[in-house]
């Protein structure tokens, strides 16, 4: 990324095309600071010398736990119910496509909190069907941990299914063509030969589900709760935090972001040796 | 692969296609006999490939049907359509499409797997297979460190491997260059011979068709404009299309004994009796040509500018416009010595015997 952010914003002139101009290169940096400035803000008032026993305390080490495993989990789930979604719209011509894409998207444009509120109504104990299994079964799944990835889920499914249609959009239909002309089913082309062929595009909508996951904050408060160790995860945790430690509070977004930023170059990393060997 | 001798008709394909492509309708009966290979020639978006495409389960026919081996694929009437992974069949595309993510290896046996082989056993099949093709030494490799002529011939190899009960060849040589090409013709003719399923090759090239086919049914706006032994395609084509690639001239006129009326008031005298509409062609190295009209024993002599020269082999190509539309082949000494360019006026003359007339 730096490298292609260094080769268009660079004032360097290019023989062939001459300078970037002026009116382009002073937003470009201007972008670039409304991006950078608030998390170089994060690292100045950052409390350095009291960072170990603010990142070593219980209440830190549980959210951190809670927030990678409930991520994690929600970027399972949406992988199950995503990419088989994404497939459909990516392969199959069938009535109503457009309309289901958009409807896919909705939690892309949705406040957070709107479909907290959302996930209640439908599955609170009074909720439309939160009621009916309440009573059958006495379960009631709102201020649970399954409420943190149901939340999670619902609102960084959208970025896998976006991402992996578009990687199969992208692979070369006449594949699936190949593959049934050698015998193979629909199902096992779409094992054999689809999904490997989608497979970065797949990662990167994971790694992109993952990160929205561990980020969600809205839809996770209203729905779940901000109970401790069971739906307060590091988002929930910061916000706790500030209400009577600001300090304590960018200490632990700077957590989460090391966590985030951590996880995505090692992915990356990981992901560009394999692809490319 | 025992190269039986057909049963009876039911061995083999028969086919009777109609089908749409985009705003014109594709119109042909295949029969092809098993070990037999059928070449369906034309230019591009002539409705080859929409055949393929039926044949292969990709496309459905709107009337017709397709039977292989006694089997029925397709049938419009009956309101039958096998899906394409239940035909037994072997595609080889354009550009080869192996599977970027299989080695070669893996790549031949797919589909030998889905025959219902356990991995084990569909590797064993492929690599006495790449053993036969000869492409032993390319086993572990990617499909993207190969050039392309050797993944084409890794692709024929996988069709083949699946055992299948029709091959199907869509213009696999039209995506290589020269000499690639040259290699897999010669790499498809050598396995061709041992393929006991009928095979339909699909190309826009002359010489693919006269190398590999024992049939060709030409094919020019979605019709069979003409069919037989490449052999006989090639002497007498019935279209200017089929003329061209193969590099002959092509006159159609009506004749009436010892005359062929062309278009317009020309003439052209047969090497024999001509009734009715007859074709006529003769190559471009019979054509004489003259600054002034010649009053020679030929006797078919038409008036002509220079349209255009191109080399072609060891001599020059001109195109002649004029009443009776010509290509002539001279030597560039010869071009030298009558002192002609492009667009000066010249006599083109052709003896009779040189000419082949054909009904038409």
């Amino acid at each position: 990324m730096t490298r292609t952010l260094q080769r268009s914003a660079g004032p360097a002139p290019t023989a062939a095309v001459g300078r970037v101009p002026l009116l382009i290169l002073i937003p470009a940096v201007g972008g670039l600071a409304v991006l950078l400035l608030p998390l170089i803000g994060l690292f100045v008032r950052a409390p350095w010398t009291d960072l170990g026993e603010y990142l070593t305390s219980t209440e830190v080490t549980t959210a951190l736990r809670l927030s990678l495993v409930t991520a994690t989990i929600s970027m399972l789930v949406c992988l199950v119910l995503g990419t088989p979604l994404a497939w459909l719209l990516a392969r199959v011509d069938f009535r109503g496509r457009q309309f289901v894409r958009a409807l896919v998207t909705v939690p892309l444009v949705l406040p957070p909190v709107v479909g907290g509120i959302a996930l209640l109504t439908t599955f609170g104990r009074r909720g439309v069907l939160g009621e009916p299994i309440f009573d059958a079964f006495g379960y009631q799944v709102t201020f649970t941990t399954t409420a943190v990835v149901v939340a999670q889920t619902f609102v960084a499914l959208p970025f896998l299914v976006l991402a992996v249609e578009g990687a199969l959009r992208s692979t070369d239909p006449r594949y699936d063509e190949v593959a049934a002309s050698l015998g193979a089913s629909r199902w096992w082309t779409f094992v054999r030969v689809t999904l490997p062929l989608a497979g970065p595009g797949i990662i990167s909508g994971a790694v992109l589900a993952w990160a929205r996951a561990l980020g969600e904050f809205g839809a996770t408060i209203t729905f779940a709760g901000n109970f401790e160790g069971v739906t307060r995860t590091m988002p929930l945790e910061v916000y706790n935090t500030y209400q009577t430690d600001a300090p304590g509070a960018i200490v632990v977004s700077l957590l989460l972001l090391a966590v985030s930023i951590g996880v995505l170059a090692a992915l990356r990393e990981r992901w560009i040796s394999g692809v490319s060997p | 692969m025992s190269p039986e001798p057909p049963e009876s008709e039911a061995a083999g394909l028969d086919a009777d296609i109609t089908a749409r492509r985009g705003d014109f309708e594709v119109l042909a009966a295949l029969r092809v006999r098993p070990g037999q290979v059928l070449a369906l020639l034309g230019p591009n978006g002539a409705g080859k490939s929409t055949l393929l495409r039926v044949l292969g389960g990709m496309t459905p026919l709107t009337t017709g049907y397709v039977r292989l081996c006694g089997r029925t694929l397709d049938d419009a009437a009956a309101g039958v359509r096998v899906a394409a992974a239940e035909r037994h069949l072997g595609t080889v595309f354009q550009e080869g499409l192996l599977f970027p993510h299989l080695s070669v290896l893996d790549n031949v046996a797919f589909g030998p797997r889905h025959a219902g082989r356990s991995r084990r056993a569909a590797r064993a099949v492929a690599a006495e297979w790449l053993a036969r093709t000869e492409l032993t030494e390319f086993t572990d490799r990617r499909p993207s460190a190969l050039s392309g002529g050797q993944r084409q011939r890794v692709a024929v190899t996988r069709a083949l491997a699946s055992d299948p009960d029709l091959l199907l060849l869509d213009e696999p040589m039209s995506a290589l260059d020269a000499s690639a090409a040259v290699a897999v013709r010669r790499f498809l003719s050598r396995h061709l011979a041992s393929v006991a399923a009928p095979t339909v090759l699909v190309t826009h090239q002359a010489l693919d068709a006269l190398a590999l086919a024992d049939h060709v049914l030409v094919v020019e706006h979605g019709l069979v404009v003409q069919q037989g032994p490449p052999a006989d395609v090639a002497r007498r084509p019935r279209s200017s299309h089929v003329a061209a690639l193969m590099g002959l001239n092509l006159l159609r006129g009506r004749g009436d004994g010892n005359a062929v009326r062309l278009t317009g008031d020309s003439r052209l005298v047969p090497p024999s009796q001509a009734d009715g509409e007859v074709f006529a062609s003769f190559r471009p190295s019979a054509v004489t040509l003259h600054t002034e009209r010649p009053h020679a024993s030929a006797r078919n002599v038409w008036p002509g500018r220079v349209d255009g020269i191109a080399p072609h082999g060891d001599v020059l190509r001109l195109h002649l416009a004029g009443p009776v539309p010509l290509l002539a082949d001279v030597t560039p000494a010869a071009l030298a010595d009558l002192e002609i360019g492009e667009g000066d006026p010249v006599w083109a003359s052709v003896k009779a015997t040189e000419i082949d007339v054909y009904p038409a």
